[in-house]
């Protein structure tokens, strides 16, 4: 699956969440309660990003 | 029956508690006895009686004579001219003329028709004037699925803010098989300017009761909660008293009047967040948790208190059921407009010479209750702004007087009718200040679960912390509304997504008040 961040398209498998794509494509996106270990809480709102 | 020459109402309310009403009414007691006339004349306590801003206040009866800012120095010349030589003391009579003007609209009333007119604390006076018969009646004649229609067929909506259909709600939780379901009345009233549902709870809170047990009844529930604000102490003692004797009655146990149905009331008191009203987070709270929002949905019909299907009602929604089962929804949707039914209650402020409730229908419009419900503009005064909704609400300015008061009307203006609080301001107001306060209280209620809000409602309020101080620019305001949008579509409840009605309704309408500071 392909998703375009910034314009630029990135390769993402399924299920896989938007900021993850972004972290390990090097693009930064501010989050506080989203860890690799414990995974989305989306509780804080801080890694909203328009789609 | 004992026959009263006279009757005494003596409205208690917060406002005449702090002036000392309790200790008048022991003065008049103890006055009509020493004139030998306790057996003539009769004293009864009630709710609010709709007079604001004047003290200890209490209206006679059969003649309806209404003494107001009553002092402890009046008593004695009152029961001695009053009721033993039977010549009213003008000097503390409501002008007549005044009176008049107040226009209580009884006749139309349908949540606070016994208040003001009923003893609050004493259920056989809610029985009396046809208290419970709507209970009585859904228990013993009528399936949960009927009256649940009946509720979806009124039109009944919600009147804690948002305006959703309040048998649509019900209708998504009465089919949840499950062990425990739960009704929760939303009593937390923390919208600034808001007082409505106190006043529903003071002046009679049996009828609240009774809502809840049709709801309850409909969806399937035993256990009904009412989290309500901590400052409402005598709202609250009213509900225990209330609850107590509905339970002395049977009216709520095991086994309601033989039908097989059990359910009873608890009450919650809340610790003062403003958040606390947002449906999930007083829902948190009222387990015991912090109060912050969770996330939506699961809503709280499918998994609410203790992950239990829970319709939660603000207090003025669920104290319309009783007449819509007892009247039918064709009587109720006989008041307000298509697609709007029903009365809504008014909190009314500001530059209005008559401050205070009414309880009008639906879609009367804004000039309507300013003029014949709160007297008009004070003397000298003319209509500059409206801020109808509360904080989370929005700015009206004078062409917009003549706009239908309902929830589908307000929202063609982008506009809201919220909880029913209206702040009426003239010229002598400055809606940059109004804005300040807006927005100072946005920022210290926000609860800080997540970023757009918590920090959103800081930048906010120093960027119009700088316009107050003459320090701000043009480009602000397009700043706030910007930040606004945005904490629109991030927040993650709808605390964060309010400030942007206020902001972009106060920028539009009043553009000059604001530059009027740049200069
Ligand atoms: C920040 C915030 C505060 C609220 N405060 C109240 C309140 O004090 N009382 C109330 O009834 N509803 C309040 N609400 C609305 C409730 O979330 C909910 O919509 C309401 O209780 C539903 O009842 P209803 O359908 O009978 O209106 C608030 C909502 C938000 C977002
Ligand atoms: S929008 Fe505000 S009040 Fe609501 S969760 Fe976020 S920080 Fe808390
Ligand atoms: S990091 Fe995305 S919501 Fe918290």
């Amino acid at each position: 699956m392909i998703v375009y961040l910034n314009g630029k398209a990135y390769e993402a498998s399924p299920g896989e969440q938007v900021l993850q794509v972004a972290l390990r494509n090097n693009i930064y996106i501010p989050h506080l309660c989203f860890h690799e270990k414990t995974g989305k809480a989306a509780k804080c709102r801080a890694c909203v990003v328009e789609v | 029956m004992k026959f009263y020459r006279s009757h005494i109402l003596i409205g208690i309310d917060d406002a005449s508690l702090a002036a000392g009403v309790k200790e008048i009414e022991a003065l008049l007691k103890s006055e009509l006895q020493k004139n030998n006339l306790i057996d003539e004349i009769n004293i009864l306590e009630t709710g609010t009686l709709g007079l604001f801003g004047t003290g200890v206040s209490l209206i006679v009866y059969p003649e309806q004579t209404a003494y107001v800012n009553l002092q402890k120095s009046d008593i004695a010349e009152i029961v001695e001219e009053h009721f033993l030589k039977g010549r009213p003391v003008h000097r503390l009579i409501l002008d007549s003329t005044q009176l008049r003007q107040y226009d209580f609209n009884y006749k139309r009333r349908i949540v606070l028709n016994n208040s003001g007119v009923i003893d609050p604390e004493n259920i056989d006076e809610y029985l009396g004037v046809g208290g419970y018969e709507a209970w009585e009646k859904a228990l013993t004649s009528m399936q949960p699925g009927e009256v649940l229609e009946e509720v979806k067929a009124s039109g009944l909506r919600g009147r804690g803010g948002a305006g959703f259909p309040a048998g649509l709600k019900w209708s998504f939780t009465a089919p949840i098989q499950g062990k425990q379901k739960y009704v929760v009345v939303n009593a937390d009233e923390g919208e600034p300017g808001t007082f409505k549902d106190r006043l529903i709870m003071e002046g009679d809170p049996h009828k609240l009761l009774e809502g809840v047990m049709l709801c309850a009844y409909a969806i399937g529930a035993s256990q009904g909660y009412i989290y309500i604000r901590g400052e409402y102490k005598l709202c609250i003692a009213r509900l225990v008293k209330a609850i107590e004797q509905a339970r002395d009655y049977g009216i709520l146990g095991e086994n309601i009047f033989d039908s097989g149905f059990d359910l009873d009331i608890f009450i919650k008191i809340g610790a003062g967040a403003y958040v606390c009203g947002e449906e999930t987070a007083l829902i948190e709270s009222l387990e015991g948790n912090r109060g912050t929002p969770r996330s939506k949905p699961p809503f709280p019909g499918i998994a609410g208190a203790w992950q239990m299907p829970t319709v939660v009602n603000n207090v003025e929604t669920l104290a319309n059921v009783p007449a819509i089962i007892n009247n039918g929804a064709a009587w109720y949707a006989d008041h307000g407009v298509d697609g709007c039914t029903g009365t809504k209650v008014y909190t009314i402020m500001g530059d209005v010479r008559l401050p205070g409730l009414c309880e009008v229908d639906m879609g009367t419009t804004l000039r309507t209750i300013i003029q014949q419900y709160a007297g008009g503009m004070k003397e000298g005064k003319t209509f500059k702004a409206a801020l109808v909704g509360g904080a989370a609400g929005v700015f009206l300015n004078d062409q917009r007087l003549d706009v239908k008061m309902d929830y589908n009307s307000l929202r063609e203006y982008a506009a809201v009718l919220g909880s029913g609080a209206i702040l009426v301001m003239s010229h002598s107001a400055d809606i940059v200040d109004m804005l300040w306060s807006v927005l100072r209280f946005f920022r210290h209620e926000s609860c800080g679960k997540c970023i757009p809000c918590a920090k959103g409602t800081n930048l906010l309020f120093k960027l119009i912390d700088g316009i107050r101080n003459g320090k701000g620019k043009e480009s602000d305001l397009e700043e706030m509304i910007r930040i606004s949008d945005g904490m629109f579509k991030a927040s993650f409840c709808a605390l964060g997504q309010s400030p942007c009605m206020p902001i972009s309704s106060a920028i539009n309408n009043f553009r000059e008040d604001f530059l009027a500071r740049m200069k």
